[in-house]
C-alpha cells in the first residue's frame, strides 16, 4: 500500500467536487492562485489509516480541452505528473451527461477512480446503478458515493489504493475505434502521433490525437460525438430507471420560479426570505457583540481602581471592546448567510436564481447567482464577499466581490439617513436618498467597466449554457459544520485586521487631556485641510470619512468626538456613541450644507470597512486586486465628493 | 406546426432531411422534441455544447421557451438553460 498519495480531483462544476475536497481534507487546506493565472488553486492534506494524502482540487471544467485557463491548468497538472491518481467525479443522478468527463480523460495513463457522487439522489429518483458491472466494463474502481456522508470515505480511499496498486486506467481502445469512425481529423492526427507514442507520456496517442483534432470545428464536433457514443455504450444496461421525481412542493416551487410572469418576483422573495432566515439564524451569535459593549463601562472603572494607566484603560475599554463588538455583530450574520446559502445551493435553488437573473447580471459580466450574495450585502458586505464562493470562476468571483462593495450595508443604511435628516430635514433626506439609490447601480456599472475586461473576458464568460441540477435533499450537519468553520475563520481574520487599524486610530485620537485638540489626529487633520477641502470636505468631516473606512459604525461617534470636543475617544461602540455624543445641531452649525452633502455622498461610496477589505483579501488571495478595488472606491468617493460639492455650492 | 413564427429573415418552414421543420432552437415551442442539425459558433462553444451532450444528432426536449429568458431543454438526464444568443446558433429539426 502506498503510504503517500497525491490525488487530483477532476469533475464538472456541479459534481460536488468541493464537498468531497472538504470532506477529505477537513480544515487542512491551502488556497491560493495558480502562478500567473486568475484561477484558484486548492491544495489539501489528509491522513487516513496511516497514509498521507495530498489532494488537489482541480478547477471545475466541463472538458479537458485547452480552451480556458482552467482547462489548460487541469491538463498540465495531470500531464506533468502532479497526481498519482485522478478521481473523476460524476453526478450519479445525471450519469448519461456527466460521464462525458470520463470519456474525455480516457487515454490518460495516470490511474483513475470513478466516483459516482450523489448516489443517494439517483436512488431517490428511482435510478439503480450497477456499479460492479460498470467497474468490469471500464476496468477501473467505481465507487458509489455521497460527498457529504463521512462514513463513505473509507471506501473511497480503499478504491484509490486499489487503483494505484493495479495501475487501473480506462482503456482507450473502444474509444479509438469510435474516433476513427466519426472523425477523419482524428485519424489523420493519430496516423502521425501513434508512430512515436512514448509510454512515459501521461496521455496516450489516442487522447493526444483527439485533442489535436479538436482544434477545428469539425474535429470538435466529431470527437465529441464519438465520446458521447462511447458513454452510451459504457452505461448501456448499467442504469435501471423507475419513476421518481422531485417532491411535490419543490416541483410546484420550480414551476413558479420558472414562470415568465412571476419568476423574478418569486426569485426576489426567495432571496429576501433567505436573508431574513440568515439574520434570524445569526442573531444569537450577533448578540454576543453586546457583551463587550456592556462590559466596556464596568471594565473601565475596574481597571481604573486597579491603578492601570489611563491610556491603557481607554484602549481596552473603548478600543478593544469596540473591535469585539464589530467583529461579533458581523460574524453572526456571516454565519447565517453561509448556512442559508449553502442550504439553498445544495437544494438546487441557487442555480434557479441564476437562471432568473442571468440576463440582468450578464450585463455586468456576472452569472445570475450573484444576486443572492449581492442582496446579503444589504445586511453586511463581508457576508456578500464570502457569499461569492458560489461563483465558479475566480475572475468572475473577484469581479462580483468588487461590485458587491457598492451595496450599502445595514449600518450604512442606518447612518446615512440619520446624517441626511440631521443636516437637511425630511425633504432634504428624501432627495439625498434618491440620489444615493440612483448612484449604486451607476457605481456598479462603472466598477464592471473598469474591472470587467480583465476579470471576466467576454469570450470566457461562463453561464452561457447552464445546468439546472435536480432538487436535492440537504444534509444539515455538514452544512452547519462548514458554516461554523467559515464563522471561526472570518472572526479571527476580521479581528486581526480591525484590531491593527483600530489600534492605530485609537492612538491617533487618544488625548491625555480629554480634548480632541490635543490628539495627533487633530494635528494631522489640520495639515490635511487643504487636500480635503479640494474634495469638498473640511478636515473634521474628512476624518469622520476615514473613520468610516474603519467601520461605518464609527462615523457617528467620530463626528461627536470631532465636533463637540468634549468626548475624547472616537472609538466608541455605535449604540453607545449615537446616544451619548452625536448632536446634529452642533455639527450643523459648524458645517456648510454643501460640505455636508459632499460628505454624505463620499461616505456612501467609500470602501465599506476594513473588515470587508480583509475578507476580500482572504477570499481572493490576491493583495493586488484587494488594493486595486480599495483604490477604486476611495478614488470614486473622493471624485463624487468633489462633484457633489461643486454642484451643491451652485444650487444650495 | 409548432415552430414559433419569427420576424427574422430565415426561410420559414424549410424542409429538413427527414421532412422535419427546420428552425433554430430559440424558436421551438415548449413540449416539442428537436434534433440538432448543426451549430454555428466557435470551437469554444462547440466544445462546451459537446461536453453536455449537445452535438448534431442529439435529441432534446424543449421544456420552456420564454422571451428574453434562456431556453430550457432536457436531455441526457439533465435540465439545461441555454442563453438565447447561443440557442439562435443551434439549428434543429422537429421530431415527433
Amino acid at each position: 500500500m502506498a503510504d503517500s498519495v497525491s490525488i487530483a480531483l477532476l469533475g464538472q462544476p456541479n459534481s460536488g467536487k468541493s464537498t468531497l475536497f472538504n470532506g477529505l481534507t477537513g480544515g487542512h487546506q491551502r488556497v491560493g492562485n495558480w502562478p500567473g493565472k486568475t484561477v484558484e488553486k486548492k491544495l489539501g492534506t489528509a491522513v487516513r489509516d496511516g497514509v498521507a494524502y495530498t489532494v488537489c482540487d482541480l478547477p471545475g471544467t466541463y472538458s479537458l480541452s485547452a480552451m480556458s485557463d482552467e482547462e489548460r491548468i487541469t491538463q498540465d497538472y495531470i500531464a506533468r505528473g502532479g497526481a498519482d491518481v485522478v478521481c473523476i467525479l460524476v453526478d450519479a443522478s445525471q450519469l448519461t451527461r456527466s460521464m462525458y468527463m470520463l470519456a474525455d480523460y480516457a487515454g490518460g495513463r495516470v490511474p483513475c477512480v470513478l466516483v459516482l457522487n450523489m448516489i443517494d439522489v439517483a436512488e431517490s429518483q428511482g435510478k439503480a446503478i450497477d456499479a460492479a458491472q460498470l467497474e468490469r466494463r471500464l476496468g477501473i474502481p467505481v465507487v458509489p458515493f455521497v460527498a457529504n456522508d463521512a462514513s463513505r470515505y473509507g471506501k473511497l480511499t480503499a478504491a484509490i489504493q486499489r487503483a494505484i496498486a493495479e495501475h487501473s486506467c480506462v482503456s482507450s481502445d473502444a474509444l479509438a475505434e469510435l474516433y476513427a469512425r466519426y472523425s477523419p481529423e482524428w485519424s489523420e492526427a493519430y496516423g502521425r502521433l501513434s508512430a512515436h507514442d512514448d509510454a512515459a507520456e501521461r496521455f496516450d496517442a489516442v487522447w493526444r490525437a483527439a485533442h489535436e483534432a479538436s482544434s477545428t470545428r469539425e474535429g470538435t464536433v466529431n470527437c465529441g460525438s464519438a465520446r458521447l457514443v462511447w458513454v452510451d455504450r459504457m452505461i448501456a444496461g448499467v442504469q435501471a430507471e423507475n419513476a421518481g421525481g422531485a417532491p411535490a412542493f419543490l416541483a410546484r416551487l420550480d414551476g413558479a420560479l420558472m414562470s415568465a410572469r412571476w419568476g423574478k418576483a418569486i426569485g426576489v422573495l426567495v432571496c429576501i426570505g433567505a436573508l431574513l432566515a440568515a439574520i434570524i439564524l445569526g442573531a444569537p451569535l450577533m448578540m454576543l457583540g453586546q457583551i463587550p459593549v456592556m462590559a466596556s463601562q464596568p471594565l473601565a472603572q475596574g481597571l481604573g481602581t486597579l491603578g492601570v494607566h489611563p491610556a491603557l484603560v481607554s484602549f481596552v475599554s473603548s478600543g478593544l471592546m469596540t473591535v469585539l463588538f464589530y467583529v461579533f455583530s458581523m460574524g453572526g450574520f456571516v454565519f447565517g448567510v453561509a448556512f442559508v446559502f449553502g442550504l439553498l445551493d445544495e437544494i438546487g435553488l441557487v442555480a434557479r436564481i441564476s437562471y432568473l437573473f442571468d440576463g440582468t447580471m450578464s450585463k455586468l459580466g456576472l452569472p445570475g447567482k450573484v444576486m443572492m450574495p449581492f442582496l446579503s450585502g444589504f445586511g453586511c458586505n463581508i457576508a456578500s464577499v464570502t457569499g461569492m464562493r458560489v461563483v465558479d470562476s475566480w475572475g468572475q468571483r473577484v469581479l462580483a466581490i468588487a461590485l458587491s462593495w457598492a451595496v450599502p450595508c445595514g449600518t450604512t443604511l442606518s447612518v446615512i439617513p440619520t446624517l441626511a435628516y440631521a443636516f437637511f430635514g425630511f425633504g432634504g433626506m428624501a432627495i439625498v436618498l434618491a440620489g444615493l439609490a440612483a448612484g449604486i447601480p451607476l457605481a456598479m456599472l462603472l466598477a464592471a467597466k473598469v474591472f470587467g475586461d480583465r476579470l471576466s473576458p467576454v469570450e470566457e464568460r461562463a453561464g452561457l449554457i447552464m445546468e439546472l441540477p435536480p432538487y436535492h435533499k440537504p444534509r444539515i450537519k455538514p452544512l452547519l459544520k462548514t458554516a461554523f468553520r467559515r464563522y471561526a475563520d472570518i472572526l479571527w481574520r476580521a479581528f486581526k485586521t480591525i484590531f491593527v487599524v483600530a489600534a492605530v486610530f485609537w492612538a491617533f485620537s487618544y488625548s491625555a487631556t480629554g480634548s480632541i485638540e490635543d490628539s495627533i489626529i487633530y494635528a494631522i487633520g489640520n495639515a490635511l485641510e487643504p487636500f480635503s477641502r479640494f474634495f469638498g470636505m473640511g478636515w473634521k468631516l474628512f476624518m469622520a470619512f476615514l473613520a468610516g473606512v474603519l467601520a461605518k459604525e464609527a462615523v457617528l461617534g467620530s463626528l461627536a468626538a470631532l465636533f463637540s470636543s468634549t468626548s475624547a475617544t472616537m472609538l466608541t461602540a455605535a449604540s453607545g456613541a449615537a446616544a451619548a455624543g452625536f448632536s446634529p445641531a452642533i455639527i450643523a452649525a459648524q458645517v456648510a450644507p454643501a460640505e455636508a452633502m459632499a460628505f454624505i455622498f463620499a461616505l456612501m461610496f467609500n470602501i465599506p470597512c476594513v473588515m470587508t477589505v480583509g475578507a476580500t483579501h482572504s477570499e481572493t488571495h490576491s493583495l493586488k486586486w484587494t488594493i486595486l478595488i480599495s483604490l477604486f472606491y476611495l478614488a470614486l468617493s473622493l471624485l463624487i465628493s468633489f462633484v457633489v460639492y461643486r454642484i451643491a455650492v451652485l444650487v444650495m | 406546426m409548432a415552430v414559433v413564427a419569427g420576424a427574422d429573415a430565415r426561410k420559414p418552414g424549410a424542409r429538413g432531411g427527414d421532412g422535419g421543420i427546420m428552425a433554430t432552437l430559440d424558436r421551438v415551442s415548449p413540449g416539442m422534441r428537436a434534433r440538432i442539425q448543426r451549430v454555428d459558433g466557435s470551437v469554444r462553444l462547440l466544445t462546451r455544447l459537446a461536453s453536455v451532450g449537445l452535438v448534431p444528432g442529439s435529441i432534446v426536449r424543449v421544456e420552456r421557451n420564454d422571451a428574453k429568458r434562456p431556453v430550457l431543454v432536457y436531455e441526457r438526464d439533465t435540465m439545461l438553460a441555454i442563453n438565447r444568443e447561443e440557442s439562435r446558433r443551434i439549428h434543429v429539426e422537429e421530431v415527433a
